[in-house]
């Protein structure tokens, strides 16, 4: 190819400004943050929130394992710590996988994360009752909410945090105790980032749902609950404000005792126990659609780590990751599970054991002005 | 494959070189598209200014691949980084959205842990921040994560005027 080039151009060929507006879109946030250092005009275009919200977009359509990692409060630390360990070495072979470590950040209070999104993680801080919002990759961090009235710590139980895209406000959602004599009145609140108070909503429709952390997925929060004798998706629409609910699709296994709602590309995936011969793993391609309810593995029971396994609550089994189609990353209550699609290899993660709560967190530019 | 010729566009190359092309091919290139539709008559000859004979036979090669299913396998790893940028900027011209997507993510690629000084190089900017305004930027830019990924290189320059 060289040889039909003919090196009559001097100078270097130049890349006009749109053009290294798409380059850069496709680089990852530390990589950027290093190239505002190149110019004056790359700083600002770097800098600018609609190259932020390009560059998210971008994300989005082209999700990458790199630069995506799995955040968790460490609140028995005093003071105490946010930890986090990166996907992508976990998809190593066995022997190729490096000692996964949890890196660790000292925060300043008791944190607890409420959710992620966006690059965002919502903090809630236990002590004192507010939330704010922290992007870890470029040291965002918002200001502090108003602190939930009479909150009493602990006593927080069903939350959620997402985006409302419509109205461009990140949101998230909390049930708890109103102080009094035993804190068991629930009341249902919603802070709405760079607002001045909690508004308070209809009450939480359930008193059983199987989780306390809401995923969010498509603009709505999602609970697996349980309505006398059947169970349902509790999905709570961000921007409206409002409950339904979705039906799990029919299939011939029953449900997890204890079943986690996991989301892929911003899908609902749940699992099924099927006859104790294998798990039976489900994807709801169309949000709300229940006809759209997908098969798509299934992982047979005779591997041994399963047989020895027991549903029950508080175990369950919740998808993080699909790879490539080939690897498949799991949670159990104890531990993190690779399963090859390919040729049914099943490993678990030994450095990572028992983690309070996990968080999936992609490296983002957000940094929300309020 | 038999093709009537009015099935087949004809594009002349910067040098001079005329390409028959599919007319599918054709349409996936907005700019040649936008012609044949503005030209009253059949036109029998388009030109393509920007885009020589090695550029069309590296696009001929993508449209054959991702006709097939494979366009993972269209490589430009032997184009050296002017070839890349001169190809990139022939692409764009055409306005080829699915090959310009492909060019700009291998131009991430090459780009990706390479050093300021690198970057600069291969756009042929200039530094124009004053050592005092450099230092400031350094400073807030501490990685937040530490430990996983591999730091990009030092800069070669320390900081220039």
């Amino acid at each position: 190819m060289s040889d039909n080039y003919q090196s009559h151009r001097q100078p270097p060929p130049f890349l006009p400004e749109e053009i290294i507006f798409q380059i850069l879109l496709r680089l990852p946030v530390r990589w950027l943050l290093e190239l505002k250092r190149v110019c004056k005009s790359w700083k600002t275009l770097i800098s600018n929130p609609i190259f932020t919200k390009s560059h998210l977009q971008n994300l989005k359509m082209n999700p990458s394992i790199s630069h995506q990692h799995i955040f968790t409060s460490l609140l028995i630390y005093e003071p105490s710590k946010i930890a986090y360990f990166p996907v992508k070495p976990l998809l190593k072979n066995g022997s190729d996988r490096p000692t996964t470590k949890l890196v660790e950040f000292c925060m300043e209070n008791r944190f607890l994360i409420i959710g992620s999104c966006n690059g965002l993680l919502c903090l809630f801080d236990m002590d004192r009752g507010y939330v704010k919002l922290w992007n870890p990759s470029i040291g965002f961090e918002s200001k502090k909410s108003p602190t939930l009235d009479s909150y009493h710590k602990w006593s927080i139980t069903y939350n959620g945090f997402g985006y409302d895209h419509i109205n461009d406000k990140y949101k998230l959602l909390v049930v708890v105790g109103r102080s009094g004599f035993n804190y068991s009145e629930k009341v249902t609140q919603i802070y709405t980032f760079g607002g001045t108070s909690w508004t308070t909503i209809q009450n939480f429709p359930s008193a059983s749902a199987m989780n306390f952390v809401g995923k969010f997925v498509s603009g709505t929060l999602n609970w697996v609950i349980i309505k006398s004798n059947q169970t349902v998706i509790l999905s709570f629409d961000l921007e409206k404000e409002t409950y339904k609910e979705v039906l799990l699709p029919e299939h011939d296994g029953v449900e997890i005792r204890n079943t986690r709602i996991g989301v892929l590309s911003d899908c609902i995936c749940v699992c099924f126990d099927s006859k104790q011969t294998y798990l039976d793993f489900w994807v709801m391609k169309k949000y709300g659609v229940v006809e759209s309810w997908t098969r798509l593995m299934m992982i047979p029971y005779e591997k041994s780590w399963l047989r020895r396994q027991s549903f029950a609550p508080p175990s369950f089994i919740e998808l993080l990751f699909i790879f490539e189609n080939t690897i498949v990353l799991l949670r159990t209550f104890t531990k993190f599970v690779l399963y090859n699609l390919n040729n049914g290899s099943l490993d678990y993660i030994p450095d990572i054991q028992f983690l309070n709560d996990h968080h999936i967190y992609y490296e983002t530019l957000v940094s929300p002005q309020f | 494959m038999a093709s009537s010729s009015s099935n087949l566009i004809s594009l002349k190359t910067s040098d001079g070189t005329v390409f028959k092309v599919e007319r599918a091919l054709a349409k996936t290139m907005k700019t040649v598209q936008a012609i044949i539709e503005e030209a009253d008559a059949n036109i029998y000859m388009i030109p393509i200014h920007n885009v020589f004979s090695h550029h069309m036979d590296m696009i001929i090669d993508y449209y054959k691949l991702s006709v097939a299913g494979k366009s993972k396998e269209f490589s430009v790893e032997k184009l050296d980084n002017d070839e890349l940028k001169d190809f990139l900027l022939a692409v764009h011209y055409l306005n080829m959205e699915d090959l310009f997507e492909v060019l700009t993510q291998a131009v991430a690629d090459r780009l990706e842990k390479k050093s300021v000084g690198y970057v600069r190089k291969y756009f042929g900017i200039e530094n124009d921040f004053t050592p005092e305004e450099y230092a400031a930027i350094r400073k807030k830019n501490d990685w937040a994560f530490k430990g996983d990924d591999i730091e990009p290189e030092e800069d070669e320059e320390k900081q220039e005027e």
